[in-house]
């Protein structure tokens, strides 16, 4: 075991990284909220508590942020089911196929989100490869509007954050004894009631942390509405991005941010609860 | 002249005192086993010896010398942990080497001596495989060559066999005696197997609760414990509380006479070895101690059978240990006469 | 049931690989769009992308900032992922946390208020801008690596060296660094990756003169829509895959990722 003095010296540089480039920054970001908007571009005014007053009084921000909270909903669910059969079809194969499942699987998270958007779009645009082809194929007359709307962002977050669904659940899913559905297969349950009444539950911890994890994910995402999405602010981080750089507005766009921050931050939290809570069952 | 000697040596673990005033004084060339159930801190102890843990009060000198504040890797001690720790990325031979090389001697002579050590524990030829590649006995003797070829003025084992079968550990142990009689070094060895204390020691320390109980030769504390928990660990098997008058003892419904006799009066414990008693169908005459009973229990174990045996006068059940010779020879129910020697008949001090 | 579940499975392996696989076969395409499939093969978007300084200068920043971020973030990723494991300190789990708050918050977050924050100390230069978000994101990896492997080795083996006549020091470069090695050169070479191909965390660093690759990418593709970038995104997919392939071999993706 190490000395206190030496555990400290060894946290010292880590922390003072943390303190200066994280910490302090978001502390001197989140302190433009509160202040008002100067006379010039990027000049401030006095203390004042109206860009919050601004954003939970305004039924269109109100309104974007409801939408940032269902798209990414939506997606958590989607990401939830598709992740959960994949996690466990993962489980269930061989160890041999593990090591490709795993780079299959976590292809998105490795390959730069510019690179996928970009897939999407030739996949799915306008021209894109699905709508030339259900043209040739004579079912559909015009093209289908697949991108540059909410269709495109949810399948764009979905795309992204599927790698952490399926961790999560294989990582709950490999604390399971294989054993235990064997038990319960002697003991005359069906495989779909095994599913049901041993593998589920069991692999609800994982569910739970893979859910919070992409959830949070979503609410952050920049890229993919930004390059899927409709036009204009259509996402809580590209009205972000429009404030601080299209309107020169840094007290409203820090305000903006720092209830984002405040969002991702509180079901981090929640989430280390629950982790908490299910390991003291555990 | 005492090669370690460990005075008032004392740690806690948070509240819990887990060594409690240890003092010992381990002579030039024997061998001293630490003895105990787990938790007993004979493990503690060896690893304030070693420099890998720090005592909280109390000495330990080393050859003389004053080492209580010296860390581990300047004690020049070698150690032989469980877990073998080989190290898993060097050649049997590096790792032989390795004390060798932090001792700043030349690759060549390094070598050498190194061949050397694995010579003397039957492993000449094993020098450039990994230590994944041996067998645990094989990796045993490797971290055992490894303590030793720097000639250190102590070795210490912490439960090196506990990982082994029994049939590699005895074997094991033999190599074990050989070699550290052999080459004369001091050893402090710590099991919680009393049968290989007995084997290996010259002087064994009984430890309970963070205290030496009793340290004396294996026959001594096996013939002769002096407290309860001794008695118990030594497998006595009975163990009663007694009252001694005129010389004679009474447990319940047993009269026993022991030899030595201890004290005349007053309350005592005495411990009764399983072994020592003979059961018979009829009455033995002339035995120092007999009593009349009836079989409760009967379980065959392969070499041994035990017995319960209640006496007709009431009283604890005695616990009777004998040779299996062709099966059981009484069932439960059947009558029989328990009789025993004054001599197997223990009065404890404490 | 189980038929069920490998057809459910074989979809979302489509869905995953699908924009990949498109970019891929599109990069081959000869007319100005990307095709899948193309109707027409040809190289000729490689030869065009490798000639378009927009894209090689910011490949070449890019490099630059993955390998200076990675070699700053792993020693200070050692030094609070060896006082986590073997320090007893009140409060580590707390801290072992805030370790990895940078996953946590935002990346356009991050990116906003290093932006601020430098402006505000005056500091213009956009290399240390982007080094230091950079340092920050690779970081939590790093340290989760380590952990993990710290975690997994037998602190008997440290003791043995000492006992062996080593200085801990001595110890730790001749027994713990080599038999934790795998585990780091991971988590160095996911870090490369997750700075290489980060977006968002630079946002707001970058300059007109001074871009990263895939801000460049995406820069490119608001006028433009030929298949150079294609031809780009399947190299990156390449050096992305070739380091996957090397990391699961050494300790398995797995770990370094988390989860």
């Amino acid at each position: 075991m190490l000395s206190r003095p030496a555990t400290f010296a060894m946290l010292a540089p880590v922390l003072l990284v943390l303190i200066l480039l994280l910490v302090l920054p978001v502390g001197y970001l989140i302190s433009f909220s509160v202040l008002a908007r100067g006379t010039g571009p990027q000049t401030l005014g006095a203390f004042t508590m109206a860009n919050y007053g601004r954003l939970f009084g305004d039924t269109y921000y109100l309104a974007l942020f409801g939408r940032t909270l269902w798209l990414s909903a939506l997606t958590t669910a989607i990401a939830a089911l598709a992740g959960t059969c994949f996690a466990w079809f993962m489980w269930q194969s061989g160890r041999r196929w593990r090591g490709p499942l795993t780079i299959l699987i976590l292809s998105p998270l490795l390959i730069s989100i510019v690179v996928t958007s970009y897939g999407w779009v030739v996949l799915l645009g306008r021209n894109g490869a699905i709508n030339t082809a259900l043209e040739a194929l004579g079912l559909i007359s015009a093209p289908l509007r697949l991108i540059h709307n909410d269709f495109g962002i949810v399948v764009g977050l979905v795309h992204v954050v599927i790698p952490f669904m399926v961790l999560c659940v294989l990582a709950a899913l490999e604390r399971i004894e294989a054993v235990l559905g064997e038990a319960a297969m002697t003991l005359g349950a069906q495989p779909w009631r095994v599913l049901w009444h041993v593998i589920l539950p069991l692999a609800m911890p994982g569910v739970a942390a893979g859910t919070t994890i992409v959830f949070c994910l979503s609410l952050s995402a920049y890229v993919t509405p930004a390059v899927l999405g409709g036009s204009g602010p259509n996402f809580v981080t590209t009205m972000i991005y429009d404030l601080f750089i299209t309107q020169y507005d840094w007290p409203f766009g820090a305000a903006v941010a720092a209830v984002l921050l405040a969002t991702a931050l509180a079901i981090v939290i929640l989430y280390q609860r629950l982790l908490a809570r299910l390991g003291a069952e555990a | 002249m005492a090669e370690v000697t460990l005075t008032g040596l004392t740690k806690h673990y948070g509240a819990a005192r887990v060594v409690d005033a240890v003092s010992l004084s381990i002579a030039s060339g024997e061998f001293i086993t630490l003895l105990g159930p787990s938790g007993c801190g004979k493990t503690t102890t060896l690893r304030m010896i070693a420099g890998l843990a720090a005592p909280d009060a109390g000495r330990i000198s080393l050859a003389g010398a004053d080492v209580t504040g010296l860390p581990a890797h300047r004690r020049n001690i070698g150690m032989v942990f469980q877990s073998h720790a080989l190290f898993p990325h060097m050649s049997v031979a590096e790792n032989v080497a390795f004390g060798l090389r932090m001792r700043g001697l030349a690759r060549g002579p390094r070598a050498e001596r190194a061949q050397a050590a694995l010579e003397r524990v039957h492993l000449g030829a094993f020098g450039a495989r990994l230590p994944a590649q041996l067998s645990g006995g094989q990796q045993q003797r490797v971290a055992l060559a490894r303590a030793l070829v720097f000639d250190p003025h102590v070795l210490l084992l912490d439960e090196p066999f506990g990982a082994l079968d029994r049939k590699l550990r005895e074997l094991m142990q033999d190599e074990l005696r050989d070699l550290t009689r052999r080459i004369g070094i001091t050893a402090v060895f710590v099991t919680h197997d009393q049968e290989e204390a007995m084997i290996l020691s010259d002087r064994v320390a009984v430890m309970n609760a963070g205290r030496i109980e009793q340290i004396d030769t294996p026959e001594a504390i096996f013939e002769r414990p002096a407290t309860r928990f001794v008695a118990d660990f030594m497998g006595f098997g009975n163990i009663f509380d007694g009252h001694a008058a005129n010389g004679t003892i009474t447990a319940g419904g047993l009269c026993l006479r022991a030899a030595p006799p201890g004290p005349a009066d007053g309350a005592v414990q005495v411990a009764l070895r399983a072994e020592r008693i003979a059961l018979a169908a009829a009455d033995t005459a002339g035995a120092e101690n007999a009593a009349p009973g009836r079989i409760t229990a009967a379980t065959y174990h392969g070499t041994l059978t035990t017995y319960r045996m209640a006496p007709d006068n009431g009283g604890p059940e005695l616990l009777v240990r004998e040779a299996s010779a062709g099966g059981t020879r009484f069932a439960p129910g059947a009558r029989v006469v328990a009789s025993w020697p004054a001599q197997a008949v223990r009065v404890l001090t404490g | 049931m189980r038929r069920l579940l490998q057809v459910v499975a074989a979809l979302v392996a489509a869905f995953v690989l699908a924009p990949i696989v498109v970019v891929v076969v599109a990069s081959f395409s000869d007319g100005a769009v990307p095709q899948f499939p193309p109707r027409t093969w040809s190289l000729r978007w490689y030869a065009h992308a490798i000639g378009e300084a927009a894209f090689t200068d910011a490949a070449w920043n890019s490099a630059w900032l993955a390998v200076i971020a990675t070699l700053l973030a792993t020693p200070l990723a050692l030094a609070a992922a060896f006082a986590i494991v073997r320090g007893r300190f009140p409060g580590r789990q707390a801290l072992q946390a805030f370790l990895l708050a940078p996953l946590f918050v935002p990346a356009i977050v991050i990116s906003l208020a290093i932006l601020v924050a430098m402006a505000r100390l005056g500091v213009r230069d956009v290399g240390l801008r982007l080094v230091g978000a950079h340092v920050l994101v690779t970081f939590p990896y790093l340290v989760r690596t380590i952990i993990a492997s710290l975690t997994r080795f037998d602190l008997g083996l440290e003791e043995a060296a000492r006992t062996l006549g080593a200085h801990p020091l001595r110890g730790f470069l001749l027994v713990t660094l080599p038999l934790i090695r795998p585990g780091v050169i991971a988590g160095m070479l996911f870090a490369l990756i997750v700075s290489f191909d980060n977006v968002s965390v630079s946002l707001f660093l970058t300059s007109a003169r001074t871009n990263t690759l895939p801000l460049a990418i995406l820069n490119y593709v608001e006028y433009n829509f030929d298949p150079s970038v294609a031809a780009i995104s399947t190299m990156l997919v390449a050096v992305s895959l070739a380091a996957a392939l090397l990391i699961e071999r050494a300790v398995g993706l797995r770990r370094v990722v988390g989860g």
